[in-house]
C-alpha cells in the first residue's frame, strides 16, 4: 500500500515537472526576450551558444533559426505601449524614427508565430519599402481593414509585430534597453 | 511514513530531471520536424531547396521574413562534409548554420565576403580536408545534421530577378570523407 503511494507521488513529480516545463514555455515565451525597451522585448541570447535550456526552447517554439545577436536583434511586442495586448478588434499606430541598423523591418505575425493571410500580401514593411517623412520618422497603422498610407492588416484576433535590425550599429547593440523604438500606440476600437 | 518522506525526496528529483529534459527535448523536437519538412521540400539532404517570397502559406519554421528570400539546405555528415558555394547576391546577404539544437554556430555576411562568392565546407569537429580543399573555409558543426541557411534582402522587390539568378548558380555537395 505505501509503496503504491510511493509511485503515485513520484509520478506526480515527474508530470508536476513536465508541466512547469510546459507552463515556463508558455509565459512571456516570445524569443525568450529578457530586456524591455517599452512596448518591445529582445533577448541577448537568441540563437546564441551560450542560450540557457529555457532561452533555446521559447527561441525554438517562437523564433526558430533566429541569428545570433551580431547579425540580427529581433524585438518582439505582444503588447501596445499601455501594457494591453495588441488585437485586431483595435486598431493602433506605430511611430518612430528608423533604427540605427543597415536594415530593418517590422512584420505582424498572428499568435501562431505565421504571416497572417491577406489578399494584398501585406505583411511588412521595410527600411526601403517605407517611405520617412522629413524629420526622418515613419507611421504605420495597424488595423484589420485598409487604411491610407502605410497600413498592415492584422487579421481577426491577437497579434504580434516583429521588428527585425539586421547588422545593427554598436550603440544599439549596447544600448537595447534604452535606445528610441517605435512606439505602438492604440488610436481606436475597444478601450 | 520513511517510505512516503523517500518519495516525496524522489519526487522533487524526478520532477526537476523532468522540467530539465523537457525543456532539453523541445529545440531538437521542433529542429527536427523543420528538417523534415525542408529535406522533403528539396528532395533530401545535402540538397538545396530554393525558397520564393514568403506568404502567409508558409508553415515550414515560425516567423518567417517576407522581406527575405531564403536558400536552404538540411545538411547530413553522416554521408561526408558538405560542401556549399556560389554567387552572393547584392544588397544583404548571409549564410548562417544552425546544429540540431538549434544555435547558429556560424554566420557570414555580403560585407565579409568582398569576393562576392562563398564557398565553404561543413565537416565534423576535428575532421581535416584534402590539401584541395585548402582556400575553402572548413566550417566545423557541433552535431551531424541541422540547417544551412542563405538570407538574400528583397527591399523594395526590385531585386527578386536578381535573387533568383543567385539561387541556380548555388551548389551543394557531398565530399568523400577521407
Amino acid at each position: 500500500m505505501l509503496i503504491g503511494l510511493g509511485v503515485l507521488i513520484v509520478l506526480a513529480g515527474i508530470v508536476a515537472g513536465v508541466l512547469a516545463a510546459r507552463r515556463a514555455l508558455r509565459v512571456g515565451a516570445t524569443l525568450g526576450a529578457q530586456i524591455r525597451n517599452g512596448a518591445w522585448g529582445t533577448s541577448t541570447l537568441a540563437g546564441s551558444t551560450r542560450a540557457d535550456a529555457l532561452t533555446r526552447a521559447r527561441v525554438a517554439i517562437s523564433g526558430l533559426l533566429a541569428l545570433d545577436q551580431k547579425e540580427c536583434i529581433y524585438f518582439v511586442a505582444a503588447r501596445d505601449d499601455s501594457g494591453a495586448p495588441l488585437s485586431a478588434g483595435n486598431e493602433y499606430e506605430i511611430r518612430g524614427e528608423a533604427p540605427d541598423s543597415r536594415w530593418w523591418s517590422i512584420t505582424v505575425y498572428g499568435p501562431d508565430y505565421f504571416l497572417i493571410g491577406n489578399p494584398g500580401h501585406r505583411y511588412s514593411y521595410n527600411s526601403q519599402s517605407i517611405a520617412l517623412d522629413d524629420s526622418g520618422n515613419f507611421a504605420i497603422r495597424l488595423a484589420p481593414d485598409e487604411r491610407p498610407g502605410h497600413w498592415l492588416p492584422t487579421g481577426t484576433g491577437r497579434f504580434v509585430l516583429n521588428l527585425r535590425l539586421y547588422n545593427p550599429s554598436e550603440t544599439l547593440r549596447q544600448n537595447r534597453a534604452a535606445v528610441a523604438l517605435p512606439r505602438i500606440v492604440r488610436i481606436g476600437g475597444n478601450p | 511514513m520513511s517510505t512516503i518522506v523517500l518519495s516525496l525526496l524522489i519526487a522533487g528529483v524526478a520532477g526537476f530531471l523532468a522540467y530539465r529534459l523537457t525543456l532539453r527535448r523541445v529545440p531538437h523536437l521542433i529542429m527536427r520536424r523543420a528538417m523534415a519538412t525542408i529535406g522533403k521540400a528539396a528532395g533530401g539532404t545535402n540538397r538545396l531547396f530554393h525558397g520564393k517570397r514568403p506568404t502567409a502559406t508558409a508553415r515550414q519554421v515560425v516567423m518567417p521574413a517576407p522581406d527575405l528570400i531564403y536558400s536552404s539546405c538540411v545538411y547530413d555528415l553522416s554521408w561526408g562534409p558538405v560542401r556549399l558555394q556560389g554567387p552572393v547576391a547584392e544588397g544583404y546577404w548571409s549564410l548562417s548554420a544552425y546544429a540540431e539544437n538549434t544555435d547558429n554556430f556560424f554566420v557570414a555576411n555580403d560585407r565579409e565576403l568582398p569576393e562576392r562568392r562563398f564557398d565553404v565546407v561543413l565537416t565534423r569537429k576535428g575532421e581535416r580536408l584534402p590539401a584541395e580543399f585548402a582556400g575553402v573555409t572548413a566550417i566545423p558543426a557541433p552535431s551531424d545534421r541541422g540547417i544551412l541557411l542563405i538570407r538574400m534582402f528583397i527591399g523594395d522587390g526590385s531585386a527578386l530577378d536578381h535573387i533568383r539568378d543567385i539561387q541556380q548558380a548555388m551548389r551543394c555537395d557531398v565530399l568523400p570523407r577521407h
